[in-house]
């Protein structure tokens, strides 16, 4: 597909500056509600601040529409929908299990390139929307703001995608289903290995409700 | 567009590489694999990425392997290109997973020795079997580099960070033996990857004696 030069260092300038963007994203930001910034600033940094959502969400943008772009990029938000409102209630321990997923997920959207048949690539595109709304609900704060604050996450995560859609729509490489093959392998191995890590972490227990009050006996050695 | 026609642009375009993209490229992960941990001496946790980054490329054993797989991916040409370089990571994380599970496999060390030698001998004799054979390989070997790779990770004081480094080398390697042999598949009739392949070979007997 040919571009015009002007095009295409636009698709240059867009690719460096979003490049930039991933190597800049921490991971220690993202789930911290600063008090200092509006809920809709921290719903937003929240998936541009944590390299552990913007890298997945990029490769999903980079695999996304190899032909249907009009079809997939609404099951994206169907999935988020469903897994934030239908499979909800998961509990917090299981965030290092959603994260895995979705970085297989979005591993496999590049990986269904090689596949024959573009409806091959939808049901790992549903898969990384429902981890990401699941992944949401899990991370959301516990007041009555949550639902804005996911939505502006949620509203992030398209807009990374969308930018990494128009990206490989604007470059258009002849190379590039090959070389997101590659990447997309990467990204499920890494999703291989953390979904282990998790599963083998000793797990997190909270006991400051445990400890038992000790007034009674500070009141007996207060006694003469 | 077709299939191969991807695939000789993806040949082109590693052909047309310069110093100056690769130079950009090394310069991007050495700043990313910098860490404020690194500089302080006595620290005693295995760390994230960096921690991650280096494992294979330190190991000159995983370092050869999949150097070698990049270099056979080329020789043997077509889609092996890249389902090579797509296979090994993935089944490398299964065996990565038994490692953090702590699941014991037999003589690891010395099966990766003996994919150094079996890649080698392979790339010496222009072995060029159907791709699901040599994926099969492929698929056997990465599961003892990922179990060794893999039984580091639950030390790590990042695992996300330690998996990302890891992998990302591992796919960086491949590609510069992909690169390899694109560059020199095809001189002298191919005897100088073959050369090269004789070398990795004795470098897995070496790998064995030890």
């Amino acid at each position: 597909m040919a571009r015009s030069g002007r095009t295409r260092r636009a698709a240059h300038l867009l690719l460096s500056s979003a490049g930039a963007f991933v190597v800049s994203a921490g991971s220690a930001s993202a789930h911290f509600i600063d008090s200092s910034r509006s809920i809709v600033e921290n719903g937003m940094m929240h998936t541009l601040g944590s390299y552990q959502q913007v890298v997945p969400l990029a490769a999903l943008g980079f695999g996304l529409g190899r032909s249907r772009p009009w079809l997939v990029a609404p099951i994206i938000v169907l999935g988020i929908i469903a897994g934030y409102f239908f499979l909800g209630d998961a509990p917090f321990r299981w965030f290092p299990y959603l994260e895995a997923m979705l970085f297989i997920a979005c591993g496999l959207v590049l990986l269904s390139d090689a596949l024959p048949g573009w409806h091959l690539e939808l049901p790992p595109t549903m898969l990384s929307g429902l981890t990401f709304g699941m992944l949401l609900l899990v991370d959301a704060p516990d007041d009555p703001q949550a639902l804005v604050f996911s939505a502006f996450a949620a509203l992030a995560a398209l807009l990374i995608v969308l930018a990494f859609a128009l990206i490989r729509y604007l470059l258009a490489w002849s190379w590039i289903s090959i070389a997101g093959r590659i990447a997309g392998a990467w990204l499920v191995a890494i999703g291989i290995m953390l979904l282990a890590a998790a599963a083998t972490a000793p797990e997190y227990v909270d006991d400051s409700a445990e400890i038992p009050i000790e007034a009674p006996d500070i009141q007996q050695d207060r006694q003469p | 567009m077709s299939e191969d026609q991807s695939l000789a642009n993806f040949r082109r375009f590693l052909g047309r590489l310069r110093w100056q993209n690769v130079f950009g490229l090394g310069l991007a992960l050495v700043m990313l694999s910098a860490s404020p941990a690194f500089a302080h001496t006595g620290t005693g946790v295995v760390g994230g990425f960096s921690a991650g980054f280096t494992h294979p490329i330190f190991g000159y054993d995983h370092l050869l392997a999949m150097l070698a797989v990049g270099l056979w991916g080329a020789q043997i040409g077509g889609r092996a290109l890249w389902e090579l370089p797509v296979t090994f990571p993935l089944v490398m994380a299964i065996g990565g997973a038994l490692g953090i599970a702590g699941v014991p496999l037999p003589q690891v060390e010395v099966l990766i020795a003996l994919s150094v030698l079996f890649l080698g001998l392979a790339i010496a004799a222009a072995f060029n079997p159907s791709n699901w054979i040599a994926m099969i390989a492929i698929g056997l070997f990465a599961i003892f580099h990922g179990h060794a790779h893999g039984a580091e990770l639950p030390n790590a004081a990042n695992p996300l960070a330690y998996a990302v480094g890891f992998v990302l080398a591992t796919g960086l390697i491949h590609l510069v033996g992909i690169g390899i042999g694109l560059l020199v598949g095809q001189k002298l009739d191919g005897w100088v990857a073959r050369a090269i392949g004789v070398a990795i070979a004795a470098s897995g007997v070496c790998f064995l004696a030890a």
